[in-house]
């Protein structure tokens, strides 16, 4: 693939890659999208897609349960303020 | 004293009633088999004596109170990515090294109900990516009679061919996914690890409801007893034997073993028909496209913000890239980044949407194979070697990924051996909640093929 | 040159649920951080979304009165991207098939077209200390029930758009689906806006995220139109981007984020089963949706004899409307309570004085004054005084009753019933004035308004000037 559609996938997955690590793993990545290539197989792509579906029935009903309590809740990180802290961020 | 490495649910439950042991004992048994042989197997992740013991100290009373169900008392070890509430679950990736969950999963909480032991956590491969066996260990080698293994394109089915045992990927929706870390939504599914058919029948019937926290769950609406076909032989179940399945892509001995079994039931008085699948052709594909897709997504959440490993960096941005690099492993980086391309721009189309189209198709070649038969036997991986997997076949098996893409239910039991001893798995698909048939089948032929599992109960 | 503007809008209404639209926490506005979070809208592993039925019945409603068309099959996607306000690294929303499609509003004799509104969770909130190396993310927000209201680009004026949101934020009001409280985010407006000479192709588009107040809508698009006009006359290329606007300078101001290069990579949530919509249940729920205020409109001229203009006030906001109607309960009389509620409660509330979203006083309170005014309990000119005691003593809180008996009681404003006392008063002032009232006996009619007067000073708050006229022309003509 193109080192820029290789750039952008990395951004989508928010991943980088050193150059050394890079090689080996595009021609990875290459040989899975190779393998995985069904364009060939024709099919009628307006054929309804089988869809899991329900009724408003069975829907949740609207009524507010008692939230987790924050110390749970924030136990595997080391909250502020009983806040998730991440390095500043600018608009 | 009885050799617990040969114990099934079913003859511990009758053990236990009987108060050959109690559930404390039992517990205590398997844990210093867990201890003795884990450093070696690594089957388990985490061995949690205390909890253990503690829930077996809780069963015997109810043993004692003569108030037992089928799984009172009996140790089970569950997969790494079912959360355990204050119990790590690490999903088998450095991303969640040390995540204690604030809950615990459908299943988890149906088992501690139902009065289980739960000895610990099984290792798996990084969120059970690769539909490896691993899980398959921890009850070939005796740390619990059964366990609890997720499969999104076969790993349970791989884990019973590979260490001779029997595992059920259950329907789509008959086990709550909630508290099972996501890989591929629309293809996980939890289902039990054991030694016999009648042993995933009994545990199904625990396992099996519906959880207002998934909604894609629908459970057991019918309060079906999928023991109910148990010891029942195979009399006139039509059992279709697709011919792609037997091509040059599976090894002979295989393909010989399987063959064989076929006959077996049908001497039984199965009715055999040879069927054609074109699905074959292109179903691992359409596998690889929608789980990486699904996968990508469900992976994006770790970026070691409110858990999990937390990367280093200057700005938001190069934290959570240097979170995702460190935490997730190769593998789980390939299938991400493939998963973000079949969703990109104009790939959208020619991969993610045409894999759904297909998936529709397969499912509809199932509907209409089950309009005359009962059952789809075939072998469950098509090759002994676990390297000619990875490297030929990518991630999953074409044996295993149909039933997973049609959402159907489907028991793999052993069938043979290779001349090198390994066991050959074989397996059975059903059509939508047609467990207990598959499940009738495959006890059918396990009373014959390995008449010792059902020794003297 | 003439430049045309061409603005649609993005209209995001967060719905008046219990709780929020795939899990049980509560949606209620505000609380302390992370204090209305569960594992769900918190991202953890193995958590799935599980879709609030009121929330799909809130959006029908929408849907309804905006004339919409609603999908018998409806579906659910995520949408990609990374932003620490959203920690499942995707929203839930809808892009392939929206609740509704195809609707349209009317404001001002306009046509507006609805393209669609959609169901989609909202993000938390991040915090950002000025003094500090980090920011804070509160995901009590996250996973609230939002709807978004996507037009046609057919506004094309600063006044069309206001008047558009102006327009739905009554209607949500109204069918009971937002509350449309725009200082607390409830409703939230991206503007899409471009210029072209008339004629011609849409130029570039510029997206104002985030606007939450219909002030500020104004005057962003006032601003982006001089900010694009400037441009195209100067010859300078606009590109199409995402801006902010500056409340305190007015500007808009392009966003750093990249937010503009993004592929969200939709695709349909495996995790949210569609939802099919019988014709009936569609139609049960829109059976349910309140009176809109055409109808009360209607009501207001025809029953109540309001006038046109008065009835269009009172029902352009249904805090107001439904405060009115609630004082009616209290007092029946239309006219006059329409009267006060325009002139004295509309002055303090656009003074500043009082807001209408949280009054210090009951409407049935309200009405009792009115009643009080109306059937002489005090004088008429006293009303406003009541009234301003009502807001002064809730303000100054304490134990001090505020409700209008005994406001009126301490001060004294209740007009005696007592005849007796009217008539030794009228007495009195009879024989301390003997030769007005000799004049007046003699026939000089004039002098009566000054023996009136006396009278009326004595009986202040005691008595009506009906009844003290009525007594005073008795004893004068013994």
């Amino acid at each position: 693939m193109e080192t820029s559609t290789f750039k952008l996938l990395c951004e989508a997955s928010q991943l980088s890659f050193t150059d050394d690590e890079a090689a080996g793993f595009r021609e990875r990545l290459d040989s899975l999208i190779e393998f995985a290539d069904i364009k060939s197989i024709s099919c009628d792509m307006s054929s309804a897609i089988e869809m899991n579906s329900v009724s408003l029935g069975d829907l949740r009903e609207d009524t507010a349960l008692p939230s987790l309590p924050p110390e749970k809740l924030l136990a595997n990180t080391e909250p502020l303020f009983d806040c998730y802290v991440i390095p500043k961020m600018m608009e | 004293m009885f050799d617990i490495m040969q114990e099934t649910v079913k003859s511990l439950r009758t053990r236990l009633d009987r108060r050959e042991i109690s559930a404390q004992e039992l517990c205590a048994e398997f844990l210093e088999v867990s201890h003795a042989m884990n450093p070696d197997l690594k089957a388990l992740a985490l061995i949690t004596d205390d909890e253990a013991l503690a829930a077996a100290k809780k069963a015997q009373l109810c043993i004692d109170k003569g108030s037992s169900g089928a799984l009172t008392g009996i140790p089970a070890a569950v997969n790494d990515n079912i959360m355990t509430e204050g119990i790590i679950t690490a999903c088998g990736s450095k991303m969640l090294a040390g995540f204690i969950p604030p809950y615990d999963a459908g299943v988890i909480e149906l088992l501690k109900n139902a009065g289980c032991v739960l000895l610990g956590k099984a290792a798996i491969d990084e969120f059970s990516l690769g539909g490896s066996p691993r899980s398959g260990v921890a009850v070939s080698s005796g740390f619990a009679p059964y366990s609890l293994g997720t499969d999104t394109g076969g790993a349970i089915r791989r884990a019973a061919a590979f260490y001779g045992l029997t595992g059920l990927r259950p329907t789509y929706g008959r086990i709550s996914r909630y508290g099972l870390a996501a890989f591929a939504s629309s293809l996980d599914q939890i289902g039990p690890i054991a030694k016999t058919a009648e042993d995933c029948a009994i545990i199904l019937n625990t396992i099996s409801a519906r959880d207002e926290r998934d909604a894609t769950s629908f459970g057991n609406p019918d309060s079906e007893d999928f023991t109910s076909g148990i010891n029942k032989g195979v009399k006139g179940l039509r059992i279709a034997v697709p011919k792609e399945f037997f091509s040059d892509n599976v090894s002979d001995e295989v393909k010989a073993a399987v063959l064989e079994a076929a006959k077996t039931l049908e001497k039984q008085g199965a009715e055999l028909t040879d069927i054609s699948v074109e699905m074959t052709e292109y179903a691992a594909q359409v596998f690889c496209i929608i789980g990486s897709a699904e996968a990508a997504s469900n992976l994006a959440r770790y970026d070691g913000v409110n858990f999990g490993l937390r990367g280093e960096g200057a700005g938001y941005a190069e934290q959570i890239v240097d979170s995702r690099n460190r935490g997730f492993g190769s593998e789980v980086k390939r299938r991400i980044m493939f998963g973000n391309f079949v969703l990109s721009g104009e790939n959208y189309n020619d991969y993610f949407m045409k894999a759904h189209v297909l998936r529709s198709k397969i499912k509809a070649e199932y509907d209409e194979i089950f309009k005359n038969a009962d059952i789809i036997l075939t072998p469950t991986v098509s090759d002994l070697s676990e390297k000619d997997i990875s490297t030929k076949r990518h991630l999953a098996d074409f044996c295993t990924v149909s039933a997973s893409l049609a959402g159907l239910p489907c028991v793999t039991t052993t069938c043979g051996y290779r001349a090198n001893g390994l066991p050959v798995g074989m397996s059975l698909t059903g059509r939508k909640c047609g467990e207990a048939v598959i499940l009738q089948a495959a006890d059918c032929f396990e009373r014959i093929f390995s008449p010792e599992l059902f020794g003297q109960f | 040159m003439k430049l045309i503007p061409t603005i649609g809008l993005e209209i995001h209404a967060e719905l008046m649920t219990a709780s929020k639209v795939f899990c049980s926490c509560s949606a209620e506005f505000g609380g302390s951080p992370n204090s209305r979070c569960c594992a769900g809208c918190s991202a953890f592993p193995g958590t799935l979304p599980m879709l609030n039925k009121k929330a799909v019945e809130l959006i029908i409603k929408a849907g309804a009165v905006m004339n919409c068309e609603i999908a018998p099959l409806t579906s659910w996607d995520r949408k990609n991207y990374f932003y620490p306000d959203l920690p499942k690294a995707y929203q839930i929303s809808q892009f392939n098939a929206p609740v509704c499609t195809n609707g349209s509003v009317e404001t001002d004799g306009k046509k507006v077209r609805i393209k669609q509104i959609h169901l989609e969770e909202d993000a938390g909130k991040l915090i950002h200390d000025q003094s500090s190396k980090y920011s804070l993310a509160d995901y009590n927000r996250g996973g609230m029930c939002l709807i978004e209201i996507v037009t046609e680009p057919d506004m094309h004026t600063a006044e069309e758009a206001c008047a558009f949101v102006e327009k739905i934020r009554s209607m949500l009001q109204y069918a009971d689906v937002c509350s449309g409280r725009m200082e607390q985010g409830a409703l939230r407006c991206d503007v899409n806006i471009s210029l072209a000479p008339e004629g011609a192709p849409l130029g570039v588009r510029a997206e104002i995220k985030n606007l939450n107040s219909v002030r500020s809508i104004a005057r962003a698009i006032e601003h982006e139109i001089y900010r694009q006009t400037e441009a195209i006359q100067n010859n300078q290329p606009l590109v199409q981007q995402t801006r902010r606007f500056n409340d305190a300078t007015g500007e808009t101001y392009a966003m750093r984020t990249k937010e503009n290069a993004h592929d969200y990579r939709y695709f349909p949530d495996p995790d949210i089963p569609a939802l099919v919509l019988t014709d009936s249940e569609i139609k049960a729920i829109i059976a349910t949706i309140p009176e809109m205020p055409e109808k009360r409109y209607a009501r207001y001229t025809d029953e109540y004899g309001i006038t046109a203009g008065d009835a269009e006030i009172l029902t352009a906001n249904k805090v107001l409307s439904n405060f009115f109607e609630s004082a009616l309960k209290e007092y029946n009389n239309p006219k006059a309570v329409c009267a006060f509620t325009l002139t004295e409660l509309l002055r303090r509330v656009n003074l500043g004085e009082i807001e209408l979203d949280s009054l210090p006083f009951s409407a049935a309170d309200f009405g009792l004054l009115i009643k009080y005014g109306y059937t002489d309990k005090i004088n008429r000119g006293d009303m406003k005084d009541v009234l301003r005691a009502m807001i002064d003593r809730r303000a100054a809180g304490g134990s001090i009753s505020s409700s209008p008996k005994d406001i009126c009681d301490e001060m004294g404003l209740f007009i005696s019933e007592d005849l007796g006392l009217v008539e030794s008063v009228i007495d009195e002032v009879i024989k301390n004035n003997p030769n007005p009232v000799a004049q007046y006996r003699a026939g000089e009619q004039k002098v009566f308004g000054f023996l009136m007067g006396q009278a009326s000073k004595e009986l202040k708050g005691k008595a009506t000037p009906a009844i003290i006229k009525e007594t005073l022309e008795k004893k004068l003509k013994v």
